[in-house]
């Protein structure tokens, strides 16, 4: 296997998978957690990929399936859950980025992917499909139910009395 | 919101939020896959090793119990990478007794109700007692071996189940105080795991809760999230002794079947390894606990569909981890919603009151699919402050009904649900805009969900407004 290699690669594309994580996870914890894990799942097959093209491609598939794909399983007799790292301070955030956290969050996975990947990565609908394992049909329809549903949750202040948070 | 401005918030979140490169990231990766590795080609003869050793010198394994022995000789790693807690001697009361590990080392890993192709069944020859001690009211053993149930597509892309591709796949099982191996028996499905990642198993009605993470590392546990007055939630933590890196403690049991409020914190090198709820072992003392709910509006007529308000009612009171006794739980509304099905489905609105008087909202929505089978997910949940008592509270819902199948229909609806003196309610968009203007009666509406309604108006008579709501999102309780 090809170390340095996967060194380098490792250390041009970790800043934008973490932000791409970070939007799919929705905090930092999970976020680093996932690029690990793709990560690691890349350098398993680090020779086949390299020798097929670009890698880029190929962890950003591996990212986004083990997002959506990342659930234990639940028996009658056992509670397992995902790894609940830290949120991202809010504190730290103008409130309008913790009201788009906050609504990417009620997305589900493969929506939020499909909004995420189309709205923040640019990919055309094709490229989407493509790293979704999915038809264009699939992400389109994603996309606009996921748009349709940030667009009501991101709602401007409300002008009279308000009733709970 | 047009496709341009959400592209750019879109960025700004992921440049504010993003967690910062990590140098030694590739060095990490990189070892945790030369480990991954190794252990694939040395376990079962390492293993097997061990096995001999065991059974033909056991006094060699004597020590004292607690398992020192095996902490001493188990170096602390270095790094998060390459530390595998399930690595090393046996650690646990009962490390010392060579004889009971080897018979836990045998016992079956399947059982009646957990067997099948997708369940590990490691050899004999790979599997090592991780952890095998007296527990709070109870005695446990951890036992970890090859992972036989790796899907045949190795393509991580497909992989469907963290941990499923790993190499180890662990077991626990659990006895009565005193048990014999033979007593013991499976407590959960075994299933493959990230050896890199801490282990544990809770019992809900006594209360034992055992973390086995790597010697060195710090071991905390929260018993609940706690919501203050004013709705925001956060955790208190207590350190546990964990002097060869395995915590053995009791937390108050739980009323309800498992302890879903419980996170333990496992921390290296001052690093967060993992902050997560431990593998539940069920309450059997415990039914289901009839909660006692109070109806705020006449219940809809009977359908199988309402078994899931009780259990849903027990699932968020075991997530907040309270008593019946410490809330007041209040049915604001249940009713119909139409569905792409043969018959509509079915929503109930609740909202438990807390100890600090804020609220926790929860739904559900499900669909009586026949022979007995219910299907349910949710329209939202949300935590409010305390101060408006919940029967003069406005709550709006979208539910998204569907078939349950992959490639079903969807039809969403509007669930208002208003104190009675509201008689109508519109529904704005983004910029105020009225979308859609509708009569309530007795407070509730159910119509079709106006596509872009950013929040709800409910108002008298004289056309004045009562309040002004958002749909409910998901409350966020830190975890």
């Amino acid at each position: 296997v090809d170390a340095a290699g996967f060194e380098d690669f490792v250390s041009r594309e970790q800043p934008a998978l973490l932000r791409l994580a970070v939007l799919l996870a929705g905090d930092r914890g999970h976020a680093e957690d996932l690029v690990q894990t793709a990560l690691l799942k890349t350098y398993r097959h680090w020779g086949r990929i390299t020798r097929s093209g670009e890698p880029t491609a190929y962890v950003r598939r591996v990212l986004v399936t083990t997002h959506t794909s990342w659930r234990r399983r639940l028996s009658t007799t056992e509670q397992v859950m995902e790894t609940l790292p830290d949120r991202a301070d809010p504190a730290a955030a103008p409130e309008d980025d913790e009201e788009l956290r906050s609504a990417l969050l009620t997305l589900p996975p493969r929506m939020r992917a499909a909004v995420v990947l189309r709205f923040y990565a640019d990919l055309s609908e094709l490229q989407t499909a493509q790293l979704m394992g999915c038809s264009v049909s699939t992400v389109n329809t994603q996309t606009a139910r996921g748009l349709g549903r940030l667009r009501s949750l991101l709602a401007p202040p409300v002008l009279v009395p308000e009733e709970g948070a | 919101m047009d496709t341009d401005e959400l592209a750019q918030r879109l960025a700004r979140l992921a440049e504010r939020t993003a967690p910062p490169p990590r140098e030694e990231l590739a060095q990490v990766v990189l070892e945790r896959g030369r480990t991954q590795r190794r252990q694939r080609a040395a376990v079962t003869s390492l293993v097997a090793a061990v096995a001999a050793v065991v059974v033909a010198a056991p006094l060699l394994l004597d020590g004292p119990p607690g398992g020192h022995r095996a902490a001493d000789e188990h170096a602390v790693a270095t790094s998060i990478a390459g530390v595998d807690v399930l690595a090393g001697p046996t650690r646990g009361s009962l490390a010392g007794d060579a004889a009971f590990l080897e018979a836990v080392r045998r016992l079956p890993w399947t059982s009646e109700d957990m067997s099948g192709s997708d369940v590990p069944d490691a050899p004999l020859d790979s599997r090592r007692v991780v952890f095998a001690g007296d527990v709070p009211g109870g005695r446990w053993v951890l036992v970890a071996g090859e992972n036989t149930a790796r899907p045949a597509n190795r393509d991580p892309a497909a992989q469907t189940d963290l941990g499923a591709l790993s190499d180890t796949a662990i077991a626990w099982f659990a006895g009565p105080p005193g048990a014999t191996p033979g007593q013991l028996e499976l407590q959960s499905l075994p299933r493959g795991v990230d050896a890199g990642r801490p282990a544990a198993l809770a019992d809900a009605g006594t209360g034992a809760l055992v973390v086995v993470a790597a010697p060195g590392d710090t071991v905390e546990v929260s018993l609940r999230p706690e919501v203050a007055a004013d709705g925001e939630v956060g955790r208190s933590w207590q350190e546990l002794a964990a002097p060869d890196g395995v915590a053995v403690t009791t937390t108050p049991p739980v009323s309800s079947p498992y302890a879903g409020a419980l996170r333990y914190r496992v921390t290296r090198q001052g690093a967060e390894v993992v902050t997560t709820g431990p593998d539940g072992r069920w309450n059997e003392s415990s039914t289901a606990p009839d909660v006692p709910v109070d109806w705020l509006r006449p219940a809809p007529p009977a359908s199988p569909a309402d078994v899931v308000l009780s259990s849903s009612v027990v699932q968020v009171l075991s997530m907040l981890g309270l008593s019946p006794e410490e809330t007041a739980v209040d049915v604001v509304w249940a009713g119909d919603v139409p569905a792409p099905y043969t018959r509509p489905a079915r929503v109930h609105l609740f909202s438990v009151t807390l100890p600090s008087g804020a609220t926790y909202t929860d739904t559900s929505l499900s669909l009586d699919m026949g022979g007995g089978a219910v299907a349910g997910t949710s329209c939202g949940s949300g935590i409010r402050p305390a101060g408006l008592p919940v029967p003069e509270q406005t709550f709006a819902l979208r539910c998204d009904a569907t078939d349950f199948s992959d490639d079903s229909g969807v039809i969403s609806s509007l669930v208002l649900v208003a104190p009675a003196g509201a008689t109508s309610a519109r529904a704005l968009d983004l910029d105020g805009g009225v979308l859609a203007e509708f009569p309530l009666t007795d407070g509730v509406a159910v119509v079709p969900f106006p596509e872009r309604a950013a929040s709800v108006q409910t108002m008298t008579a004289d056309g004045s407004v009562l309040a002004s709501t958002r749909p409910l999102a998901f409350a966020d309780l830190g975890d």
